[in-house]
């Protein structure tokens, strides 16, 4: 069982909208974790379409990245507001580099996406903002500004 | 402890540009929950900074929403890229309500947004069909596909 009061979120990719080229999207920093699912988000897909999306992986985090098998999606423009989920364990398996991002690519007409990572577990529960979210995101500047529990 | 392997993923608010308005929410049926997470995300945010962010809450889907108190932030326009996290437990407390959705109001610059809840279900999803909709109501997309790599 893997706790989810114990993960980490971060931006894998900051909401932005994608015109004719590929998103700059940071890393995630695996060392450690058990397990990762990274969650794609779109909103208005454009006529030209997300060409490509991929979850890929670096064994050095600013290394040339690799796409994962298995762990993309194919869109069509129609689909506005659609998620696409991808779990990466490592547990055990081995198979797996330390770094990973996403790869995404858009045709010549606006693209909305984001994409966010959950981690879990790295070691400790996390207890503030600093480690909630910030704990082992690497090429982010900006990360929680604030974790409310009500 | 909640297995994250049970839980599921639904847009509240998709990846949109919000300029001087509210995103449009989703909301989230919380009956059967044990807890959710809300991650309010930004990207670019213009020169103005957010007016209001948050969750809001309500009995009825289509009610009035209010406010949970201390489930916002002050988000500023130097705040390029932060994230707003709220956690939410109802293993026995009976204190929120049943309908949540997420709040964001942008100043009079574009701002770039999303937000998504993360489910804890007391039923395992198994796939695409309730992994991100299965207490989801009111939108019309969910889960395009579901990778385990």
């Amino acid at each position: 069982m893997i706790n989810l009061l114990t993960t980490q979120n971060f931006q894998v990719l900051e909401p932005v909208v994608v015109n004719g080229g590929t998103a700059t999207a940071f890393y995630v920093d695996t060392l450690g974790a058990d397990w990762v699912r990274i969650v794609l988000l779109t909103g208005a897909i454009g006529a030209s379409n997300i060409t490509k999306y991929i979850v890929t992986e670096c064994e050095t985090s600013g290394g040339s990245y690799t796409d994962i098998t298995g762990s993309g999606a194919t869109f069509t423009a129609t689909d506005d507001g659609k998620i696409v989920i991808t779990d990466v364990d490592y547990r055990s398996k081995g198979t797996r580099k330390r770094f990973l991002s996403v790869t995404v690519t858009a045709g010549a007409t606006d693209c909305l996406v984001a994409a966010l990572a959950m981690v879990s577990p790295k070691p400790g529960t996390p207890t503030s903002t600093s480690n909630v979210g910030a704990g082992c995101l690497g090429g982010v500047t900006k990360s929680v500004l604030a974790w409310n529990q009500v | 402890m909640i297995d994250i392997l049970s839980t599921g993923f639904i847009q509240l608010i998709p990846a949109q540009s919000v300029n001087g308005a509210s995103g449009t929410s989703y909301y989230v049926d919380t009956q059967n929950l044990d807890w959710v997470r809300v991650v309010l995300c930004f990207g670019a945010i213009g020169a103005a900074d957010v007016t209001s962010c948050g969750v809001t809450e309500c009995e009825t889907y289509n009610g009035s929403y209010t406010a949970i108190t201390g489930s916002g932030a002050t988000v500023t326009q130097t705040d390029d890229g932060c994230i707003v996290i709220t956690d939410i437990d109802y293993r026995g407390k009976g204190t929120h309500k049943r309908f949540l959705k997420a709040d964001m109001t942008a100043g009079a610059a574009a701002t770039l947004t999303f937000a998504g809840a993360i489910t804890a279900p007391k039923v395992t999803p198994t796939s695409t069909s309730n992994v991100g909709s299965g207490s989801l109501a009111g939108s019309a997309v969910a889960v395009k596909a579901w990778n385990q790599v």
